[in-house]
């Protein structure tokens, strides 16, 4: 891990693996929201044309991440609506409120990930910050 | 991972650990060696500790790494203790594929194949973010998850001839519209007669070789032969769908004390209500998926009778058979001399029954069901047919296709994808592609020879080669 937050695309054979850090939670998840973008988008530059809120409720953190990345999916392929930043609320009981700054552009969406799996998923403490991981169903 | 060879193209995954059964793979040495190179044998191994499991976590040649269930994955769960798993059956519920022959000789189609694959992009809605050919209302969409083909037909996207070849005949029984959630509803609405994108495509191609002439005979299929394949599924409905109700059986779990090596494998028991809500809910994609292909035909036919000036009749573009990849369902197979009442899950497997089962198409019931097996856009697909070994060894089921060899990120960086279709067009094969990215993705060498796989089937006894089918002009999603 080069930098205290990143990501990255792993290999898996007929899916895709990201692999994502951050020094708290709240900044891994939106770090995850960064990377499912970069894969809907192939990378392209977005800027942030409004806001939206979207509340999660989850299992546990585990399940909040992989549902937290799966709502934004679903706003990216149903509305073509994006992610671009967010300010988010976690509570231990596994809900996340997240002020989110989207920008409406259907044509940067290059591929359409049918959904993010519970496969391989990881979530945890790793030194001084936190690491995850999710399968992504191409 | 433990494996032991126990003939030419069986592999044994002993118990161990909290494996209930012994896992099997169907594979040579040569593809074996392929598969411990990722992690899908130990998804076999994990598949193996679900409750109620009966004889063996199967795998067929196609097998890699999927998420859950291996992709090739195949297992049987006993009625009285077994369990559903939406990770048996996957995001793309009763994605599928089908096969249409026609009239037309490949030499009349051969020169006009970049036409005819250009034609077919525009006609057939694909790619990302595409919407399908209606949109639909609420209580149509009901009928839809109702009825699949079915509806299909009435409406007038094909005849009645096309549900009599296909699996469950086009409609699975059992849907229960109540349990499909809004969210599932919306993301379907829009995209009946989709293809959809990733591996989804239709195949403008030809039979080259005929192995077996009895079923080719009944199949329709001779050498020469122009065919059309088609596989897409159940689009964002499915996906919806397998979301929603993962979450419920996550929670199942916990509550019947289903211990999961992954929690993408969680489970319920098939005598519980979230078991009951589910399959309800599944059979509404299945049918959906049904229904989206029947379209897809519609729109297939139609292009290709324009693009040649040829009537419906001339043409004679008739549905050869649509089989499930993704499906859970209850068959009735011989366990220790007894029948035993299965919840079957196929995910990435096809089902192949014999000739004389009562759930052959009366068509192809006296030479046993047609297994389609698509390979990749630049070499070659199969059309097998189910055999009796196949019932006692795989609960009839078969593989599905060639199987993914290199992940995506690889197929991306090691392909020159514009070298790879100038070679395919000089051997006279197009492509046409709203996303040349996926294109990159799906190029040939990213997976297995699907003659290899086929070749394994027919070795272990589970299937017979019928014909060799090689593509024309592909549409990829």
């Amino acid at each position: 891990m080069p930098s205290e937050r990143g990501h990255e695309q792993l290999d898996h054979t007929a899916d895709l693996c990201l692999r994502f850090w951050a020094p708290t939670q709240s900044e891994l998840l939106v770090e995850a929201a960064r990377a499912l973008t970069e894969v809907l988008t192939g990378g392209r530059e977005l800027v942030a044309r409004a806001s939206r809120y979207v509340r999660v409720e989850a299992l546990d953190a585990e399940d909040r991440l992989v549902q937290w990345l799966n709502e934004l999916l679903i706003i990216a392929t149903l509305e073509g609506v994006l992610f671009v930043d967010a300010e988010l609320t976690l509570a231990n009981d596994g809900v996340l409120e997240a002020e989110l700054e989207v920008t409406h552009d259907p044509g940067a969406i290059i591929v359409e990930p049918k959904s993010v799996t519970y496969h391989a998923l990881e979530l945890g403490r790793r030194g001084a910050g936190w690491v995850g991981q999710v399968v992504i169903d191409m | 991972m433990n494996l032991q060879r126990i003939s030419e193209f069986l592999w044994k995954i002993p118990r161990s650990g909290r494996m209930r059964v012994p896992g099997l793979v169907v594979a040579s040495k040569a593809l074996i060696e392929g598969a411990s190179r990722d992690r899908c044998l130990e998804q076999v191994a994990n598949v193996a500790q679900l409750p109620g499991i009966e004889g063996h976590s199967l795998a067929m040649p196609d097998i890699h790494w999927g998420y859950g269930f291996p992709i090739g994955g195949v297992a049987a769960f006993r009625e009285q203790d077994g369990v559903v798993s939406p990770g048996g059956v996957g995001y793309d519920i009763n994605c599928g594929v089908r096969l249409l022959r026609s009239r037309l000789h490949v030499s009349e189609v051969k020169s006009r194949a970049a036409s005819l694959a250009s034609a077919l992009e525009r006609a057939i809605p694909s790619g990302v973010g595409t919407s399908g050919q209606l949109e639909l209302s609420h209580a149509e969409l009901d009928q839809v998850m109702r009825l699949g083909a079915r509806w299909a037909v009435s409406a007038g996207f094909g005849r009645s001839d096309d549900l009599e070849v296909s699996e469950e005949g086009g409609c699975f029984d059992g849907a229960d519209p109540a349990a499909v959630s809004d969210r599932a509803r919306e993301r379907g609405r829009c995209q009946l007669g989709s293809l959809g994108s990733g591996n989804h495509f239709l195949e403008l191609g030809h039979v080259t070789e005929v192995f077996d002439q009895d079923a080719a005979r009944a199949f329709g299929l001779t050498v020469g032969s122009v065919t059309v394949l088609i596989h897409s599924g159940s689009r964002g409905l499915g996906h919806q769908i397998c979301d929603d109700h993962l979450r419920a059986m996550l929670g199942a779990s916990e509550k019947y004390g289903i211990e999961l090596p992954d929690r993408q494998l969680c489970a319920a028991p098939l005598s519980s209500p979230e078991a009951r809500h589910y399959l309800g809910a599944m059979a509404c994609a299945v049918n959906f998926a049904f229904a989206n292909r029947q379209l897809l035909t519609d729109a297939a036919r139609t292009a290709l009778g324009k693009a040649l000036g040829h009537s419906d009749t001339e043409l004679g573009l008739e549905l050869v058979a649509d089989v499930c990849h993704n499906i859970a369902k209850w068959e009735t197979h011989e366990v220790e001399g007894r029948k035993a009442r299965l919840c079957v899950h196929r995910k990435g497997a096809t089902r192949s029954f014999p000739k004389g089962h009562p759930l052959v198409s009366p068509r192809y019931r006296e030479v046993g069901q047609p297994v389609l097996v698509p390979g990749d856009m630049g070499r070659a697909s199969y059309v097998l047919v189910g055999t009796e070994l196949c019932m006692k060894q795989t609960f009839g089921s078969s593989c599905h296709g060639a199987g993914r060899q290199l992940s995506r990120k690889q197929a991306k960086k090691t392909t020159h994808l514009k070298q790879v279709l100038r070679e395919m067009e000089s051997r006279g094969i197009f492509v046409r592609s709203h996303a040349l990215g996926t294109v990159a993705e799906e190029v040939p060498d990213a997976y297995k020879n699907v003659a290899d796989v086929v070749d394994v089937v027919e070795g272990a006894g589970l299937g017979r080669k019928v014909v060799r089918l090689e593509p024309l002009a592909v549409v990829k999603g």
